[in-house]
């Protein structure tokens, strides 16, 4: 783990640039922001290089990397420039009713208005199509709180998009 | 409007049709900012944490499976041999059913306990190991050598010093870093020289005449490249392209280099590669394991004499699994190896593999062999941590090293013995 090992350069950087379009999109999923998709799958495979000796031996490394992805992005949304950057770069998007408004972004809206660890475990769990245990693997919580957390997501984005009328969208659900 | 459990996923799912722009990200920066923040965090360790801790003590947990790679049902020979297909090898046969290790502190100079012996850290007898300590709680590497359990510190200049491999004489090879400058270095009869001809390089193996490989570390895209002599300048290794790239793994008695080379930097899709005394270079074929459909890669994690102990991959556009095979590098012939809760970091020609098992940020060191199975080794404290694991096994079996965190939470170079 400690020593550099800079003949396994190779195979981190092919592993990583093959998979770089899908941490791009569950970061761009997780924090609804280009810029700061990308700022967080930087600061993931830097984190990846330094474990890569352990990294590389999981069963499942892509599964580990998406933690990575997670957890860092969690961990960051604990901190306090990360609110003045939210606020400041985020402000309130009042959802319209117009028929051409994209859903994508008005989701994508109600999701930031969520703790990073319900957003986290909705995007895992129905983005991702990660199962129950796996969500709690990968958060360092158990099932019980991975599906706790699920309803206190859903509850809130039910909140959210009843405050912002989001009849569009709860029509296509119906129908 | 009731989202619930059930129409969750659809109700989101416009979210998946908006695909976000190409990912701007650097690798070469994030593997210089790596190899910084490793530096900084070895610096910081004079706090009483352990460095090498502190840098991934966040580590995410996975669960128990986590370390783990598939076991197949059963091996097959490669399709270019017709040699023993997929059989033990003849020691194997004669191999214990049962083993009971014991682990001891291998002594450090100076009075220094943190210190840790490196992945593939010894010569294939057991004779030498090679590692490092921390004199000052994490800054200052000082690289060391034990013949025969005694230490012996090798004064390689410049920061983040390490010694990469040893061959069965002594001969060792290592490197440091000057700022972002990567250099290299051969430590023979108690000399250090440094290795020239090329910047930003790093020895891989050596054997015993002293042909050296190595890799040039150029924006993160691995050149081979080989010393063929310790006062020879370094020369690029062919490839069988310009955009292939590639890294050996091993320099064989006989001054043949074994390695990996992979057709584009960013392919996954990596072959084993044989570079002969003669200029000439061997692409092998992909290996094939029985009940294992689609692999199209083989990551080298140790060689001994013909033989390389690795993780054949399977690699698709959504996921990746690996198998631990060992290669027989003359004949084709690929067993298949492990346990489904291994993970693999080095082993031996006869393929008794080290590495660990249980949790990944609480692993556990351990030895798999044929006739065995998986085996933990003991620890020097209850509690694992990331960064416990066995890195080395002699040809013999009966020498295995590599590190292990004691009960005051600071990492230690360790050897088990087992009978």
């Amino acid at each position: 783990v400690d020593v550099a090992d800079h003949g396994t350069d190779d195979e981190y950087v092919a592993y990583v640039s093959a998979r770089l379009p899908a941490l791009k999109r569950l970061a761009f999923l997780l924090c609804g922001n280009e810029h700061r998709a990308d700022d967080l799958v930087q600061e993931s495979v830097t984190k990846l290089y330094l474990r890569w000796r352990s990294a590389r031996d999981a069963d499942n490394l892509d599964r580990y990397v998406r933690a990575i992805v997670v957890r860092t992005h969690i961990d960051e949304t604990r901190r306090p420039w990360f609110r003045v950057r939210l606020f400041g770069t985020m402000p309130e998007q009042r959802v319209s009713d117009s028929r051409d408004f994209e859903s994508a972004t008005a989701l994508r809206t109600a999701l930031s208005r969520l703790p990073a660890g319900q957003r986290a475990v909705l995007v895992l769990r129905f983005l991702c199509d990660v199962p129950v245990n796996e969500v709690g693997a990968m958060l360092g919580c158990s099932p019980g709180t991975v599906k706790s957390q699920t309803s206190h997501g859903l509850a809130k984005l039910r909140q959210v998009l009843e405050i912002r009328d989001f009849a569009p969208i709860a029509k296509e659900i119906r129908r | 409007m009731n989202i619930n459990e059930d129409n969750a996923a659809d109700f989101l799912s416009p979210l998946l049709e908006a695909a976000p722009a190409p990912p701007r990200v650097d690798l070469d920066e994030a593997i210089g900012t790596a190899r910084r923040r490793r530096r900084r965090h070895r610096v910081a360790g004079a706090s009483g944490a352990v460095a090498a801790v502190a840098i991934i003590a966040v580590a995410v947990p996975l669960g128990i499976d986590a370390v783990r790679t598939h076991t197949p049902p059963v091996a097959a020979p490669a399709t270019r041999t017709s040699a023993s297909a997929g059989a033990p090898s003849a020691s194997a046969s004669a191999a214990p059913t049962s083993l009971s290790c014991t682990e001891r502190l291998l002594p450090v100079p100076d009075g220094v306990t943190m210190a840790l012996v490196g992945a593939n850290g010894g010569d294939p007898t057991g004779r030498y190991l090679i590692g490092r300590s921390y004199p000052h709680g994490g800054s200052h590497e000082q690289p060391l050598i034990w013949d025969n359990g005694v230490p012996h510190k090798v004064p390689i200049k410049g920061d983040d010093a390490n010694l990469t491999a040893v061959s069965s004489n002594g001969t060792a090879v290592g490197e440091s870093f000057a700022g972002e400058t990567q250099s290299a270095f051969i430590y023979r009869n108690g000399h250090v020289a440094k290795l020239g001809g090329l910047t930003n390089v790093g020895p891989v193996a050596v054997n015993n005449a002293g042909v050296i490989a190595g890799v040039q570390n150029d924006h993160s895209t691995n050149r081979p490249i080989v010393w063929r002599t310790p006062a020879s300048s370094a020369k690029y290794l062919p490839l069988p392209g310009s955009k292939w790239r590639g890294s050996p793994d091993a320099v064989l008695d006989d001054g043949t280099i074994v390695g990996t080379a992979m057709p584009t930097f960013d392919s996954m899709t990596s072959q084993t590669i044989v570079w002969h005394t003669d200029g000439t270079f061997q692409l092998l074929p992909q290996p094939t394991v029985s009940g294992v459909k689609g692999i199209n890669g083989f990551w080298i994690d140790d060689v001994r004499g013909n033989v390389a102990i690795g993780r054949a991959v399977v690699a698709t556009k959504t996921e990746s699994a690996f198998y631990s095979i060992a290669l027989d590098v003359d004949t084709g012939v690929v067993t298949a190896l492990g346990d489904s809760h291994f993970g693999l970091i080095a082993g031996n020609a006869d393929h008794w593999l080290v590495g660990m098992t249980g949790h990944l940020t609480s692993p556990i060191p351990a030895l798999w062999t044929p006739g065995t199975g998986l085996v933990e080794l003991p620890t020097l404290a209850k509690k694992t941590d990331l960064g416990d694991e066995a890195a080395y096994i002699s040809d013999d079996g009966k020498v295995i090293a590599g590190q292990n965190i004691d009960k005051n939470g600071v990492i230690r170079a360790v050897e088990w013995r087992c009978h």
